[in-house]
């Protein structure tokens, strides 16, 4: 009976083992790629942002074998430089971004680092090119992921994400199609354009249905209130069903932030950043661990928040049942002269998931907006949460104390731009 | 002697001699010009010294001066392969002369032919400003455009995009873009749109281009920072047509045609001027073509597919001269029309294979001038209204790859990221008034004002709507004004040595209409209007040390003031930014010119410092907003030579450095980047050139110009680089940069040779060459490609 036990024991460890990493959960795409060989070279990987202010968001990518320390410059002998360095989503060994560094075309481009620290382009799959979010896409595991395509807008591609190469597709069409068929308002449906995320065995993509035609379509113009979200069976690669965020609008976004994160439990946190650029109806949203559906007892509203109303969250970061938000700390602003990317009015907290209880993150300053890039980092067992003002007189990588809620720099830039983006991984 | 003779057309016609200073109607010069006392001489040049009253001897040797002020003078005749005849002459209040002149052969060669006069090129590049002078005329018959030649000089750079007709900048001594302003014969050339400009222009229609490096004269009312581009044309004295045909590479056909009658006796003249544009623009290009299946690209070279261009012109006129009541009045009328196929976006990162552009308009136009006060008091005034309509249309739901395949994609309108039916009409208005005074004949005041008012309006049914309604953001009209004026004060000391031109200049501007920016709630019937205005202040001085020494100092406190799609935006993802400040920058200029008989030098020598330079910044995206942002400051040095180094061969060269580079950035993110070269701009370049004319080399009379030009440019830079990752070397001209830099234009090598061929005696040129011999990878405007080899021949005809 004892060695029957032992044996179903250690059956149920190597199920839960094997369910775990066939689960693949995306948490662990941000999370460091553990010390698994001792005798590995590891590198520090940085990203800045140099051209803020121009289109090509031109920026640098350098290899560390530390941690940096102190006030660093970020363009070296061996750096990369190109455009689109506003952030990148990394997946084991390397770094992934939605532009080419070389002439920010649409697409999926991955960055590795040699030995001697080089980094350089490893390879460009080329999506449609004009609209933002052809080419938003999600790894499942070393040899498969998804990606959406403004050239087959119904429709999700599969790739495979060592060699860059598109794969097949999955036909939506009848998701999308599921509603607004009929109606002449919405001038373009797609599926996956913003939200991309892996759970479970399961694949969850936005359905977006944008009332606008022209170069800001799909921005800001949902036709529906409501969030569509579908879910699509990955074994079977068949659609099961779509779930609803009631009452809100504009699911993440089409660039390297995600605005979703993982809890260590599995529970998939995502934002929906509200009705208009200025927010309204903003949320933070949550699918439990072994859920397909919208936790419905369960969201963070910005009126939560804020009892005006008057904003949104940019990024969300999880770890054992703690949760760090980025918030604006005044009302949003449009136009000309609005507030949104051009002052220092983004500020992280800590929530308590339960409570909904805000508390600032002391030790660090509001700051810019992240734009693409992810709000928090975790190296080495340590959160690591990334600060830029406009002004860059602060600039760096904090090292967080979840238990003073204090952070103190790490590091700091001096040359080479915002910072952008920070990662630990293995070089072969 | 004998080829002397044979050159005459074609130097007589450089001959031309400028108008420049003042006239009084009272007296009248005329005559024969012959060379044995019966054979009527016709293109020889009479003028009177230090004046301008020129007159060319027509088909008859005849020639007439009039509306001269009593006075002494010199009167030289200057007819290429005879001796040049010098007279001084009194002429009486009210005298009349008949004064015939027999021409008599030169024994000299041609190189060493001293030419008394000055001509128009000459004094153009002896002008008080700094100016760098495009000889046009002398190089009309070669299959080139107007860009190549001005790209052959120093310091100067043509910024294209592509191929004939291709959007085309130039960039002055590192500035380009607004901060460059256009001029036909002194006129902001902004109400002739994209009809008229140095992408389409023939050589033919142009005497010359003079590219005013920084400091620009009072008469060239603009508010331009880094620098002025005025096109010259032929003026319309005496009776003459040209006519051209070339035939290209990349199905390239251009046809001009430009003639003048001018009836001195009755003091009328008529004439016109067309030209035609055409070319596919199908050159290979390396793309990157991603696989059907994979998506993974690999560059490919590929032929462009939807890349054509056409173009027309047409301009008729008529004027009256030497009347009482005016001196010269010129009623014009022209009329363009552009068509242009859009193969892919700024960047040649997706191909397009149906979005279309086209543009046209009307525009008449006034010249009067007048001299009052004994000649003492010149009156200039220009008057043109009309209107550009201009259409974009990207309407396609599908899409093209590299190769002209098409995908249909019912789920989107349109192949770019702005779908488009636009229509839009630019209502324009121009005034240019120039008054000048000569004081005493040593000191002399000049003003200039310029007025031009746009309008625009339009529609476009896939375009912007105002916020929560169906009302097209084009609909409403936005309207901007801008006043450009300047007084200048122009004495020479010295024995006529020293000149000095002191200039205060005043700008203003108003700009109205409804803020189209989709984020904020909209009033519509709220007009929103800003204003502004600035001053500006320039010196320049010239100081003759003898014929052949020339030195030039200039000075401004130049200004640009936002325009109309600065501050309100383009309807579409740029949006309005009412808060923008005018550019603003000093340039100092230090040129010196040699001159000799067998070569001739220049160097020059600028500074710069210039602030708040307006770029466009993402501010909310899609949307982008210009704003004040940028400082630079630096200096450069330019270096060109022409030499005769053979009885038939002759060199020139020039090399351009610049050292633009940014400074005054205070925050700690972006401090780095100070001292960092202005981006995305060519920073040393040169060019070389040899010419051979060779005479009777088929028949007797016959004359062959052959000649290759070679070009470099430099890497550089799309984006910021430290300058201590600068590559190294002198002047960082060896190496690379020292991190990988994946967004830079490698240097670039251009080859081009070609041959003109006059056929004897007969006013029939052929033209042929070869661009870009090696088939070099050249970039310019964010690594678009342009042209390989491509062959080009052109065929000109010319009476006068």
């Amino acid at each position: 009976m004892k060695k029957i036990s032992k044996i179903v024991g250690l059956c149920l460890l190597v199920i839960g083992v094997l369910f775990a990493t066939a689960c693949s959960s995306d948490d662990e795409v941000i999370k460091e790629p553990g010390n698994e060989n001792p005798d590995a070279t590891y590198k520090y990987v940085l990203m800045t942002l140099s051209e803020r202010v121009v289109g090509s968001k031109a920026g640098f990518v350098s290899a560390y074998d530390e941690l940096p320390s102190g006030l660093i410059d970020n363009i070296g002998g061996n750096s990369l430089q190109g455009n689109n360095m506003g952030g990148f989503i990394p997946f084991q060994n390397a770094l992934y971004k939605k532009y080419s560094t070389e002439d920010n075309a649409n697409g999926i481009e991955k960055i590795a680092v040699q030995p001697d620290g080089k980094v350089y382009t490893a390879g460009f799959l080329q999506t449609g090119q004009g609209m933002p979010g052809s080419g938003n896409f999600v790894i499942a595991s070393q040899d498969l992921g998804f990606y959406w395509d403004m050239d087959e807008p119904l429709k999700i591609q599969k790739f495979d994400p060592e060699s860059l190469s598109r794969i097949g597709s999955l036909d939506m069409a009848e998701a999308v199609n599921e509603r607004g068929v009929d109606e002449e308002g919405i001038t373009f449906r797609s599926i996956g354009r913003k939200f991309l995320a892996i759970k479970e065995g399961k694949l969850f993509a936005d359905l977006n249905y944008a009332s606008s035609v022209g170069g800001q379509q799909g921005f800001w113009d949902d036709f529906y209130p409501d969030v569509y979200i579908a879910v699509i069976d990955i074994a079977t690669e068949k659609w099961e069903k779509t779930i609803t965020v009631k009452n809100t609008g504009s699911i993440a976004y089409v660039n390297e932030n995600r605005m979703y994160n993982f809890d260590s439990n599995g529970d998939l946190y995502f934002i929906t950043q509200g009705r208009s650029a200025l927010g309204g109806q903003a949320k933070i949203n949550r699918i439990k661990a072994n859920s397909t559906d919208i936790d419905s007892s369960w969201a963070i509203e910005y009126s939560d928040f804020d009892p005006s109303d008057e904003g949104k969250f940019t990024g969300v970061f999880l770890h054992d049942g703690m949760m760090i938000v980025s918030a604006n700390t005044e009302p949003l602003t449009g136009g000309p002269n609005g507030n949104i990317n051009t002052q220092d009015i983004w500020k992280l907290y800590k929530v308590d998931i339960d409570t909904k209880e805000f508390t600032a993150i002391e030790g660090i300053p509001a700051a810019r907006n992240q734009g693409a890039a992810e709000l928090a980092v975790e190296l080495d067992g340590n959160i690591y949460l990334r600060v830029g003002t406009n002004t860059g007189d602060v600039n760096g990588y904090f090292l967080y104390d979840q238990a003073t809620n204090t952070a103190t720099e790490a590091f700091g830039v001096d040359v080479g731009g915002l910072v952008s983006g920070l990662y630990k991984m293995k070089v072969e | 002697m004998s080829q002397i003779l044979k050159n005459r057309w074609l130097l007589i016609s450089a001959l031309l001699l400028s108008f420049s200073l003042h006239a009084q109607q009272v007296n009248e010069i005329q005559g024969v010009v012959t060379t044995d006392g019966e054979t009527p001489f016709m293109g020889a040049v009479i003028q009177l010294v230090g004046t301008d009253h020129l007159a060319y001897s027509d088909e008859q040797g005849q020639y007439r001066l009039s509306g001269i002020a009593p006075g002494e003078y010199t009167l030289l005749i200057d007819a290429v392969g005879f001796n040049t005849i010098e007279s001084r002459l009194t002429l009486a209040a009210g005298e009349d002369l008949t004064l015939n002149f027999l021409l008599e052969e030169s024994r000299t060669e041609l190189d060493e032919v001293v030419v008394q006069g000055k001509t128009s090129m000459e004094k153009a590049r002896e002008q008080i400003v700094s100016a760098k002078v495009v000889d046009v005329k002398s190089v009309s018959r070669e299959p080139a455009t107007v860009a190549e030649l001005m790209n052959r000089s120093a310091g100067i750079r043509i910024r294209e995009s592509g191929g004939l007709g291709n959007n085309t900048e130039v960039s002055i001594n590192g500035f380009h873009g607004k901060s460059i302003r256009y001029f036909k014969d002194g006129i902001p050339l902004d109400y002739l749109g994209d009809g008229y400009n140095i992408s389409n222009l023939p050589l033919n229609s142009l005497e010359r281009v003079d590219v005013y490096k920084g400091v620009l004269p009072i008469s060239l009312g603009a508010d331009a920072l880094g620098g002025a581009v005025n096109l010259v044309t032929n003026n319309h004295n005496r009776t003459d047509f040209n006519a051209s045909y070339q035939i290209g590479s990349f199905n390239t056909h251009r046809i001009s045609a430009t003639g003048n009658y001018a009836d001195r006796d009755r003091g009328w003249y008529t004439g016109g001027e067309v030209f035609y544009n055409y070319s596919d623009n199908d050159y290979d290009v390396e793309a990157r073509v991603p696989d059907p299946e994979t998506k993974i690209p690999t560059w490919e070279n590929v032929r462009l597919f939807h890349n054509a261009y056409k173009s027309y012109y047409g301009e008729a006129y008529v004027g009256l001269k030497n009347k009482a009541w005016v001196d010269d009045m010129q009623l014009s009328l022209a009329t363009y029309g552009i068509h242009r196929d859009q193969q892919h976006p700024t960047l040649m990162i997706d191909a397009y294979g149906a979005i279309t552009l086209d543009q046209r308009s009307i525009i008449p136009s006034l010249r009067y001038k007048k001299a009052f006060f004994d000649g003492r008091l010149k009156f200039d005034q220009f008057l043109s209204y009309n209107r550009i309509t201009k259409e974009r249309v990207d309407t396609l739901a599908g899409k093209y790859d590299w190769h002209g395949n098409f995908t249909p994609n019912p789920h989107r309108v349109g192949e770019s990221p702005q779908p488009s039916q636009a229509k839009i009409h630019y209502d324009n208005f121009t005034s240019r008034t120039n008054l000048s005074f000569d004081l005493n004949g040593r000191h002399k005041l000049e003003g200039n004002v310029v007025v031009t008012r746009s309008k625009r309006k339009g529609s476009d049914p896939l375009g912007i709507k105002f916020q929560g309604t169906d009302i097209d953001v084009l609909s409403l009209p936005a309207t901007y004004l801008k006043l450009t004026s300047g007084l200048g004060w122009n004495y020479t000391i010295l024995e006529n040595k020293l000149t000095n031109n002191l200039n205060v200049k005043y700008y203003g501007y108003r700009s109205e209409g409804v803020d189209g920016f989709r984020a904020v709630e909209t009033e519509l019937d709220k007009i929103q209007g800003t204003q502004g205005h600035s001053w500006g202040l320039a010196d320049g001085l010239k100081y003759e040390i003898d014929r052949e020494h020339l030195i030039r100092l200039s000075g401004e406190y130049a200004r640009r003031l936002p325009d109309q799609e600065e501050l309100f935006g383009d309807s579409d993802t740029r949006v309005p930014n009412f808060d923008l400040e005018p550019e603003r920058s000093l340039n100092l200029n230090l040129n010196y010119r040699l001159q000799k008989s067998k070569y001739q030098m220049e160097a020059g020598l600028y500074y710069r410092q210039t602030k708040g330079m307006i770029l466009l910044v993402p501010i909310q995206s899609p949307y982008a907003q210009y704003q004040n942002l940028e400082n630079v400051r630096g200096f450069g040095f330019d270096f060109d030579l022409k030499a005769k180094v053979w009885r038939f061969i002759s060199v020139q060269g020039n090399l351009t450095y610049l050292s633009n580079r940014m400074y005054g950035i205070t925050d700690p993110v972006d401090r780095w980047k100070n001292h960092s070269r202005l981006r995305n701009t060519p920073f040393f370049y040169y060019n070389l050139g040899l010419n051979a004319e060779l005479k009777d080399v088929l028949s007797k009379g016959d004359f062959l110009n052959l000649y290759t030009h070679y070009n470099f440019v430099r890497e550089f830079y799309l984006n910021f680089i430290p300058k201590d990752k600068e590559p190294d070397g002198f002047l960082g001209l060896w190496g690379s940069s020292k991190v990988d830099v994946t967004t830079k234009i490698p240097d670039q090598h251009l080859v081009s040779i070609g041959a003109n061929y006059r056929l004897g005696n007969l006013p029939l040129h052929i033209g042929a060459e070869i661009k870009n011999i090696t088939n070099a990878k050249l970039y310019d405007f964010y690594r678009v490609q342009k042209a390989g080899r491509s062959f080009q021949v052109k065929i000109s005809y010319s009476i006068n």
